[in-house]
């Protein structure tokens, strides 16, 4: 551990941020875990550089010699496949003098030259040639020393989506993820040729706690309030339209009848699903025997019959709802500020007509200049501000669902075979909030194990001259 | 239609542009576009490569109608927009503005633009291209097609149609 931890002397009560009593059935949240400059790189060293955290999918990095840079939590990383179309990861500095060593966002090279002093690696991260090295009169100690990049001791890929931890004692990705697995495998077996994330992103930074984007992801609560200006102009374009309207059906939408429900997790994931109004409208209808021979009945019912968002904690949301795919990868910069990279999903092999629609759907609402996604960030930045109200301290923000809610699987659950945490369904203006209790408790769990891990370095291992 | 001419008819018809939408003149802004037109932005692929079809590549506009720029500006003035609320103030500044070809019904111009958005007392800034081509309907001349080129689009804000 490295000794400019932010680990203080004295153990923080990481519980004391937020209220869960679980008899009497209220859950709320301290505005503290938003507003305070401290948490931010307790966050980054116990949970983002600590645990799984998402880094690329596969379509990012295709080929042999492909390279993807992201960042676990405040540290570089880039992301190979090598000459055998293996994956690898490290830390993105030289091993020299620490110069950044890819320098775009993405490409393709046998071999990363440092444009500082000329070190070379290849694409396994293996130092392969330093500059003048016969005549560098190294000691035979110094010589003795591992050159290579600094390898991220966790990588593992589930169905083409790439994950890193920075921490070598995590469980497996496979139990990590656990049933979200059975959610990915809903995005990426729309078609038999798998998911890809279509070429374009949008990078932006909003000024607001990143626990804010965990929760609007997953909020149906405000649709039709912050995003009513996108609601008014579908109203009038299906007027002018008439039979050549093809976006979404959004007066279906809302009808009341339509169910909708959620799932949390213990590790911190969550999901929650509205049923879709004219599943037989669905591009995936005409295909339902074909998928159900290849998934299986319960799947492809959930494939077609419900909308999905959802949480992989910390750091990655997606959507799958209606006709669009939203990828959405966060990193929190500071307490109040977050990163975003969002990119269109779509199935690989769709026509070109169905892809375009597809683009022209998620342009219009999920860009970053689109008609939806800045009304969120809007509401983030309210958050924020309204967050430095230090004298109101709870949120009441947790409580819809709440007896609509089981412990464990409810039937929906158990058609699928997945064993959440919790369970709640009910109808469309339920609008569920349970769903972000287990993030929170995923939150102080991992921020406690986290403390623990950094407090027993500081006050008893012997450690090495690096100070490891 | 010399040159000089279409120079000076082009550059009224963008600063025009640039003007409306700054005074927050919504509705004169969107008539400076023919019924069908195309509003297009697309994004970057990599550092160096502008994405080029946007049949196959994001693009952060991609509007091909009057009434869908008007969708967009209603939204803008409606106030139920928490983003517009309340209306930033912006002020686009055009200049480097040459004429790429031209004929005596259409004009293609290139300039360079800033566009600086005030709001929640604070100012951001993007900048970058434009590629406008002007047609002639009738008396007036049009905008039938504007391509942004947006050169600093790791955002600090959200854009909107009156903010590039």
């Amino acid at each position: 551990m490295s000794s400019n931890s932010a680990t203080t002397a004295a153990p923080i009560d990481f519980g004391r941020y937020i209220y869960d009593d679980k008899k009497q059935g209220v859950f709320s949240v301290n505005r503290e875990i938003f507003n305070t400059p401290e948490l931010y790189d307790l966050e980054m060293e116990y949970i983002f550089e600590a645990n799984w955290v998402f880094l690329c999918h596969e379509s990012q990095v295709p080929n042999p010699h492909d390279f993807y840079t992201t960042h676990m939590g405040r540290q570089p990383v880039v992301v190979t496949r090598d000459k055998e179309g293996e994956l690898n990861a490290f830390i993105n500095a030289c091993s020299h003098k620490g110069s950044k060593l890819c320098l775009t966002r993405q490409g393709n090279t046998k071999f990363h030259t440092c444009t500082y002093h000329g070190w070379v690696f290849d694409s396994q991260g293996n130092s392969i040639s330093v500059k003048d090295r016969d005549d560098a009169s190294y000691s035979e100690a110094f010589a003795a020393q591992d050159f290579n990049l600094k390898k991220v001791p966790k990588l593992a890929e589930y169905r083409g989506w790439i994950f890193g931890s920075l921490e070598a004692d995590v469980v497996p990705l496979d139990e990590h993820l656990g049933d979200m697995r059975l959610f990915i495998d809903l995005l990426v077996d729309q078609s038999e040729e798998g998911m890809e994330l279509i070429p374009g992103m949008s990078s932006y930074t909003f000024n607001g706690n990143w626990k804010m984007q965990i929760e609007n992801c997953l909020d149906g609560y405000h649709l039709n309030v912050a995003h009513k200006g996108f609601l008014e102009i579908t109203n009038q374009r299906v007027k002018r339209l008439g039979d050549k309207y093809t976006g979404p059906d959004i007066e279906a939408m809302f009808n009341v009848d339509l169910k909708t429900g959620s799932f949390g997790w213990d590790q911190g994931h969550a999901l929650f699903f509205t049923e879709n109004p004219a599943p037989e409208y669905r591009p995936l209808w005409p295909e339902r025997e074909n998928l159900a021979k290849r998934i299986g009945e319960a799947r492809t019912d959930w494939m077609i019959r419900f909308g999905r968002n959802f949480t992989i904690f910390p750091n990655v949301q997606c959507t799958d709802n209606a006709v669009i795919g939203q990828f959405r990868v966060l990193r929190p910069l500071a307490h109040n500020k977050t990163e975003m990279h969002i990119y269109c999903w779509v199935p690989k092999g769709e026509s070109a007509a169905a892809r375009q629609q597809r683009l022209r759907t998620y342009e219009d609402f999920f860009d970053i200049a689109g008609t939806g996604t800045p009304d969120d960030v809007a509401a983030y930045m309210n958050c924020q501000d309204g967050a430095e109200g230090r004298l109101a301290k709870w949120q009441l923000g947790y409580g819809r669902g709440q007896t609509a809610m089981t412990n464990g699987a409810n039937d929906l659950a158990d058609e699928l075979g997945v064993k959440p945490a919790t369970s709640t369904a009910g109808p469309l203006t339920m609008s569920d909030e349970t769903l972000f209790h287990a993030s929170y408790r995923a939150w102080v769990e991992q921020m406690q194990a986290g403390q623990a891990r950094a407090l027993k370095k500081i006050n008893g291992a012997k450690t090495d001259k690096a100070g490891n | 239609m010399e040159r000089q001419q279409a120079l000076e008819i082009g550059r009224d018809v963008i600063y025009r542009e640039a003007d409306l939408l700054d005074r927050w003149e919504w509705q004169a802004w969107s008539e400076l576009y023919t019924e069908a037109c195309e509003f297009w932005c697309p994004a970057w692929l990599t550092e160096v490569k502008l994405g080029e079809d946007p049949t196959q590549t994001l693009s952060h506009f991609y509007i091909t109608s009057r009434v869908a720029l008007q969708d967009r500006t209603w939204r803008i003035e409606s106030g139920v927009a928490p983003f517009a609320v309340p209306v930033p103030r912006t002020c686009h500044m055009i200049s480097n503005v040459y004429v790429d070809s031209h004929d005596d019904t259409s004009i293609s111009l290139r300039s360079h633009w800033h566009c600086l958005t005030y709001a929640r007392q604070a100012t951001s800034s993007v900048y970058g291209f434009y590629d406008h081509h002007l047609v002639k309907e009738g008396d007036h001349w049009m905008i039938e097609k504007k391509q942004i080129t947006l050169l600093n689009d790791h955002l600090e804000m959200p854009v909107d149609v009156n903010t590039v």
